[in-house]
């Protein structure tokens, strides 16, 4: 069983990664551009471990490279099973992102 | 069904979300694979605080890798007992000054659980404890991997960095040598009456 104090601690070192290092480096980055479908075909197909509700999170995760609010929004549905301001459902997720790609 | 325990959300996911910056994914990745790694900390190396050290660490390269992690490659979890394994083994020689391989020295009786002694299930669990301490590293890695944590020969190899029939004679030989330990104390530690 993790006590609190070592709790606190990874979590604050989870942070402070999250705040320097992760942050850095996604600003270094120039991610080449690809399709959406091309990034759909990477993820599902180039992932076959990931499946289901975990497909979802990483595929808009991934995706959210270039699309922040969806990946936001994909989060807030998979951490806390609500909706955002937009009225986002799980069930209607990727319909949503396949929608981007035409729209 | 809570994050941490849906088994559709896979751990390389969660990670995925912690490197575009969700907060959230820490803090279930940290719940979900945090104690597996204090729990193999504590048995190899027989002292709380060092084994707290040891998680923290451990997570905390998680965290580091989390941007250049090679998805499909690896599972999180394999990749995370490897770190802990090599974390341990790190500190134990620094302890003792031996090469990997090499006995260390039994738990002191200050890690006793010496609240719980009297309790016959405890004396069992230190008494494995303590004969666990008498192992050689890897022995006592692959035991504590294959029957505590579970985990099948095969991935214990990838953890370990060995082949298959290697862990297998490890953990042989590390059972031959926990059961050579605890034979003489079956009467004290109420076998008989099993």
């Amino acid at each position: 069983m993790l006590s609190a104090s070592l709790t606190a601690r990874i979590l604050a070192d989870a942070k402070a990664i999250q705040e320097t290092e992760i942050r850095s480096t996604e600003a270094r980055k120039t991610p080449k551009h690809r399709s959406f479908r091309q990034q759909m075909i990477a993820v599902l197909w180039g992932w076959p471990g990931v499946t289901g509700l975990a497909s979802a999170a990483a595929a808009g995760l991934w995706i959210g490279v270039s699309q922040p609010a969806a990946i936001e929004a994909f989060a807030d549905v998979y951490f806390y099973g609500v909706e955002g301001e937009g009225g986002l459902e799980m069930g209607l997720a990727f319909e949503i992102l396949f929608a981007e790609e035409t729209s | 069904m809570p994050v941490d325990t849906d088994p559709r959300v896979a751990d390389e996911a969660l990670l995925t979300l912690f490197a575009n910056g969700d907060a959230r994914a820490a803090r279930t990745l940290t719940t979900r694979l945090a104690p597996m790694v204090l729990r193999v900390a504590q048995r190899m190396l027989g002292d709380a605080a060092e084994a707290e050290d040891v998680t923290q660490e451990a997570m905390l390269r998680l965290w580091r890798q989390a941007v250049d992690w090679r998805h499909g490659e690896a599972k999180v979890s394999t990749w995370l007992y490897r770190v802990t394994a090599n974390l341990c083994t790190d500190r134990l020689r620094k302890r003792h000054g031996q090469a990997l391989n090499d006995d260390v020295q039994p738990a002191s009786e200050a890690t006793a659980p010496t609240a719980l002694a009297d309790l016959q299930q405890k004396e069992r669990l230190f008494a494995l404890d303590a004969a666990l301490q008498d192992l050689p590293d890897r022995q006592r890695c692959a035991v504590v991997l294959r029957h505590i944590e579970g985990l099948d020969n095969a991935e214990i190899s990838k953890v370990l960095g060995v082949g298959v029939r290697a862990v297998e004679s490890l953990i042989a030989r590390g059972k031959r040598a926990l059961k050579a330990a605890l034979d003489g104390r079956r009467d004290e530690l109420g076998y008989q009456d099993d």
